[in-house]
């Protein structure tokens, strides 16, 4: 099973001859991937790493019919690529660039709502199921099938639960990442469920970050969940007023502490960990000795 | 990756959205025969000026050189990158803040308003949200009105510069645009001081030899996140996410920390940005620094070479760098750092608890 991506996942790159966009499509379609289109205006009619090019979205779903767009088009020209998706029938939109203009995130995050349009960020490090579909900045030999599921709004620290499980011999099950901008499309409210009623996913890890409610929002689903949440907030020693990091790492109600949303989380019944380290043993802790699989390079 | 205009230029955008905004001038240009009084302030890319000194009434134009001066040689903030002279304005009957910004919870516009001054964050600002097409509406008015108690004239003026303000976010894509104080008189409004953060147009579109502006500019410059505490250990990482944790890490430690960077975008294509990052990071003087990446695409060789090349060019002592590596290549990443004298690690909780050791044994 699988969240939000499936094995029936078609994808499409909007921004594929750029740097980030290049790379992502030559690794997703080494990892088996369906990647069946590069979006680039101007550039239809020629392929990339064998992937055709086509000028438009809309010319992408009608020749190869994908249903998932991963943009990596600079900041700038974000919304209108989002837009067009959007227009063209894309399901799920996927924006990796960071530096998109807030305004023009709300708008998309907004359009979304409106027309059932599933966006994860912007500045999202992408959704990864193995086995099953990449479309993220994570490599495929990194992530092994497994049962936890992971929903962060960081990409990097992802990895840093992601290896020492594997380490341990557990995997992941699906890894979901919400993006770092203040305002982003999919919410931790969104996957929670999602992974609630995912019959692979056995515990769920969630890694939030200071500023925003949208951990705090997440303890009300925490609250009705069967499968168990270890919870971590980071930013406990972050300088006030001060953006560290992300867009949307920076405080500014006493309810957007790390602190404040950990208490919250707690009280609903997540296991809260203290630091970064603390979400492996937590994790591990709540997992039988049955469901790890031998360590990686065991 | 924001960039954060100097007031001069904030003002000039303002000016062009039709905000009054006081006469000003850089310093070369200010009119011999200008009349005062004046305002003199250093332009820099933070906020917090005059509390530190860099803004100060002069009488008179041609007392202005020297009180620059003097005000130049007081300031202990960031590099200055300017003077801006204006005249004073007279006839204030009140102050207020105004701003737009993007609720992030409701992802809107958002106006804030509340009585103005340089203490302005120890109040609650009335935050009225405007839809989410970015277009004015006049129920903004009625609202401030209510909550604020301005007469209908005022309440009226104070709109049409809210409304040429959100203009200036829509147009503009800023992700603020704030005026503080805004100069209610008799029969106007001025922007005495703004505020204008804008989306850099994407990473590095600026010449990397902003590095003279100091850590915090100079990494914005790059399109890199950078903070500055008043502690003595430095932490460069390769995420935001994980600079949070890594902050969470050391602070749990009780270590004091002063630069702390996410190299963000900076690890991509030839990673040169890098040694610059470094560099500048070695110029807050730090007694250690603490660089921990997880690399998946990039080469911990490639980082490490940048890392090295960044301490040569800085007079940072290589045995002060606690490198915490893991990824593709690390143990070339390795044979390179270590070759240069810096303490390579790959587990995060040692180079955390080393780092802390270090530092609490530098305190006794």
């Amino acid at each position: 099973m699988s969240v939000v991506v499936s094995a029936a996942t078609r994808v499409a790159v909007q921004g594929i001859t750029g740097g980030a966009g290049a790379m992502f499509a030559r690794r997703m379609l080494d990892d088996g991937t369906a990647v069946r289109a590069g979006i680039v205006p101007g550039r239809g009619g020629t392929t990339i790493h064998g992937i055709p090019v086509f000028d438009t979205v809309f010319g992408a779903r009608e020749a190869v019919n994908v249903d998932t767009s991963l943009i990596c088009v600079p900041g700038p020209a974000v919304y209108d690529a989002f837009c067009e998706a959007v227009a063209a029938g894309i399901s799920t939109v996927v924006v990796y660039t960071e530096g998109v203009p807030a305004v023009e995130a709300a708008k998309m995050v907004t359009h979304a709502r409106a027309t059932g349009v599933r966006l994860l960020g912007p500045a999202s490090a992408g959704i990864v199921t193995p086995g099953v579909a990449n479309i993220s900045d994570l490599r495929s030999d990194f992530v092994t099938p497994g049962p936890v599921g992971i929903v962060s709004r960081s990409g990097t620290l992802t990895y840093e639960v992601i290896a020492p499980l594997a380490d341990l011999g557990i995997g992941v099950s699906t890894v979901c990442c919400l993006g770092g901008d203040a305002c982003v499309g999919t919410s931790f409210t969104d996957v929670l469920p999602l992974f609630d009623r995912d019959p692979a996913t056995e515990v769920v890890v969630l890694l939030g970050e200071i500023g925003g409610l949208g951990e705090s929002d997440a303890a009300k689903v925490v609250r009705t969940m069967k499968t168990p949440v270890v919870a971590y907030v980071a930013g406990r020693g972050a300088p006030p007023g001060q953006r560290l990091g992300h867009a949307g790492a920076l405080v500014a109600l006493a309810a957007e502490t790390a602190q404040a949303k950990a208490k919250i989380l707690g009280e609903a019944g997540a296991h809260v960990a203290g630091d970064i380290l603390a979400v492996t043993t937590l994790t591990a802790a709540l997992l039988d000795d049955s469901r790890r699989t031998a360590p990686v390079g065991a | 990756m924001v960039r954060f205009l100097l007031e001069s230029d904030a003002k000039h955008i303002l000016a062009g959205a039709g905000i009054p905004v006081p006469r000003g001038w850089a310093l070369a240009d200010v009119p011999a025969g200008l009349a005062g009084p004046l305002v003199a302030k250093v332009l820099v890319e933070e906020g917090g000026r005059a509390a530190r000194g860099g803004v100060c009434r002069v009488p008179s134009r041609e007392l202005l050189d020297a009180a620059a001066a003097a005000m130049l040689a007081d300031w202990s903030g960031p590099p200055v990158q300017g003077i801006w002279v204006e005249e004073m304005v007279d006839g204030v009957q009140h102050e207020l803040y105004l701003a737009i910004s993007i609720n992030r919870h409701r992802c809107v516009p958002t106006l804030l308003v509340a009585d103005g001054g340089t203490d302005v964050e120890s109040r609650t600002a009335v935050s009225i949200d405007l839809p989410p097409d970015g277009a004015w509406r006049q129920y903004a008015v009625h609202r401030m009105r209510e909550v604020m108690g301005f007469d209908g004239e005022v309440a009226a003026r104070v709109g049409e510069i809210a409304r040429s303000m959100l203009r200036v976010v829509v147009e503009q894509r800023a992700e603020l645009v704030e005026v503080n104080p805004l100069a209610l008189r008799s029969n106007d409004a001025v922007a005495l001081d703004a505020k204008v953060v804008l989306p850099a147009a994407r990473p590095f579109e600026f010449p990397v030899d902003g590095t003279a502006l100091g850590l915090v500019a100079g990494c914005r410059r790059m399109g890199v996140n950078a903070a500055l505490g008043d502690g003595k250990v430095a932490v460069v990482t390769s995420g935001a996410g994980l600079l949070l944790a890594t902050v969470d890490l050391l602070s749990q430690r009780r270590v004091e920390l002063g630069a702390m960077v996410d190299l963000g975008g900076a690890v991509f294509g030839d990673g040169a940005g890098i040694a610059d990052i470094i560099r500048m990071t070695a110029e807050t003087a730090p007694a250690q620094i603490l660089c921990n990446y997880f690399m998946q695409f990039v080469s911990c060789a490639t980082v490490a070479e940048h890392i090295v090349r960044g301490l040569e060019a800085s007079a940072q002592d290589p045995a002060t760098v606690v490198v915490r590596q893991r990824g593709r290549e690390q143990d070339r990443g390795r044979e390179i750092l270590e070759a240069a004298g810096c303490t390579v690690l790959e587990d995060l909780e040692q180079a955390c608890d080393l780092v802390a050791r270090v530092d609490a044994e530098a305190l006794v």
